[in-house]
């Protein structure tokens, strides 16, 4: 019998049997007959070896026979574990986009304080060196808060794709390697997010700690958003 | 000798050799019918009955280049079993051979 008439039969008998996966097994089959064709065996000689087709089905029928309830029940279980991982996905970018969105805005402020912009008198009053200190101290909490956007975003997307291939491993026979669920970035992706994670909280921290100086002794007062009557 | 009897025995041997490694199907086919005399195609029987039990679980490799290939590995289930059913094998092979002996002795 050729590799092609015994794989064929074997099908129609696993299939006549109702036993699931028969593509699979038939599959399993087939790699046998490639390593063995890759060792010198002719296909014939490699069919014999195997055993009849109806008997190797026979054998895989002696064990398939398990109730199909506990499948539709891990079919609903998953459908509502997708449920709630859609839930938490949506709501883990919906926290990514506002991270997002936080950045932008504390960019646009610190640029408007630097570049003295006053747009439809947003900005409260105080002296240009203030302005300026604390409008470079917006940017490094700008910067710092797109770093975040950014790597929740990341995670989001790796915790999607790895719990599709959970969802998958877990309805098929042939399983896969999980992926991990935190990101993976290359190692000078890594490195450029830690220096400009380090650099925006240097530059949010001193910036910060010196407007509040400037600002407090210029006003001569240490609460000086009363003396410039930011609150009035 | 009838296949039916071998099939509980082979399943202990393919145990056994996962123990040691992972292994894709054809490897632990050779290895076995190499060893006892079977159908090179009841391998693949026992290693799904094995997984449908979960005593193994599988997972494609492409490592080795080609075309991925199917790897069996042993579960923490798969591991106990090895280990109670190993011992409660060679007891009751080393009984059924004292008892053979036996009774050989005598006919004599």
């Amino acid at each position: 019998m050729t590799r092609n008439e015994y794989l064929a039969r074997l099908k129609s008998e696993l299939e006549n049997r109702k036993i699931a996966d028969a593509d699979d097994i038939v599959s399993e089959y087939e790699q046998h007959f490639a390593f063995k064709l890759a060792d010198g065996y002719t296909e014939e000689e490699i069919a014999a070896k195997l055993g009849s087709a109806k008997s190797i089905a026979e054998q895989f029928g002696e064990f398939d026979k398990r109730p199909s309830g506990g499948r539709v029940l891990l079919k609903i279980a998953l459908a509502c574990a997708a449920f709630f991982e859609a839930v938490f996905y949506i709501i883990f970018s919906a926290f990514a986009i506002i991270l997002g969105a936080a950045s932008i805005a504390l960019a646009a402020t610190g640029l408007s304080l630097v570049f003295n912009f006053d747009i439809s008198g947003l900005i409260p009053e105080m002296p240009y060196i203030g302005a300026l200190l604390i409008g470079v101290c917006l940017l490094g909490l700008a910067l710092l808060f797109f770093i975040a956007a950014f790597y929740c975003l990341a995670q989001v997307r790796q915790m999607i794709k790895a719990s599709v291939r959970w969802h998958k491993n877990m309805t098929s026979s042939n399983a896969l390697p999980p992926l991990p669920w935190s990101p993976r970035f290359n190692n000078k992706t890594r490195r450029g997010i830690r220096a400009v994670f380090t650099w925006s909280l240097i530059i949010f921290g001193v910036f910060f700690v010196l407007g509040y100086c400037v600002l407090a002794i210029k006003t001569g007062d240490l609460e000086f958003w009363h003396a410039l009557n930011w609150f009035m | 000798m009838n296949t039916q009897y071998k099939k509980g025995v082979l399943e202990l041997c393919v145990l056994a050799l996962l123990k040691k490694c992972d292994r894709y199907g054809y490897e632990i086919s050779e290895y076995l019918s190499g060893r006892i005399d079977i159908a090179d195609g009841t391998v693949y029987p026992i290693l799904r009955k094995l997984k449908a039990d979960g005593l193994v679980t599988t997972y494609l490799s492409e490592d080795s280049g080609g075309p991925p290939r199917k790897y069996y590995s042993l579960t923490q289930l798969g591991r106990e079993t090895f280990e109670s059913d190993y011992i409660e094998y060679l007891r009751f092979a080393r009984s059924v051979e004292n008892i053979l002996k036996e009774n050989e002795n005598d006919k004599k």
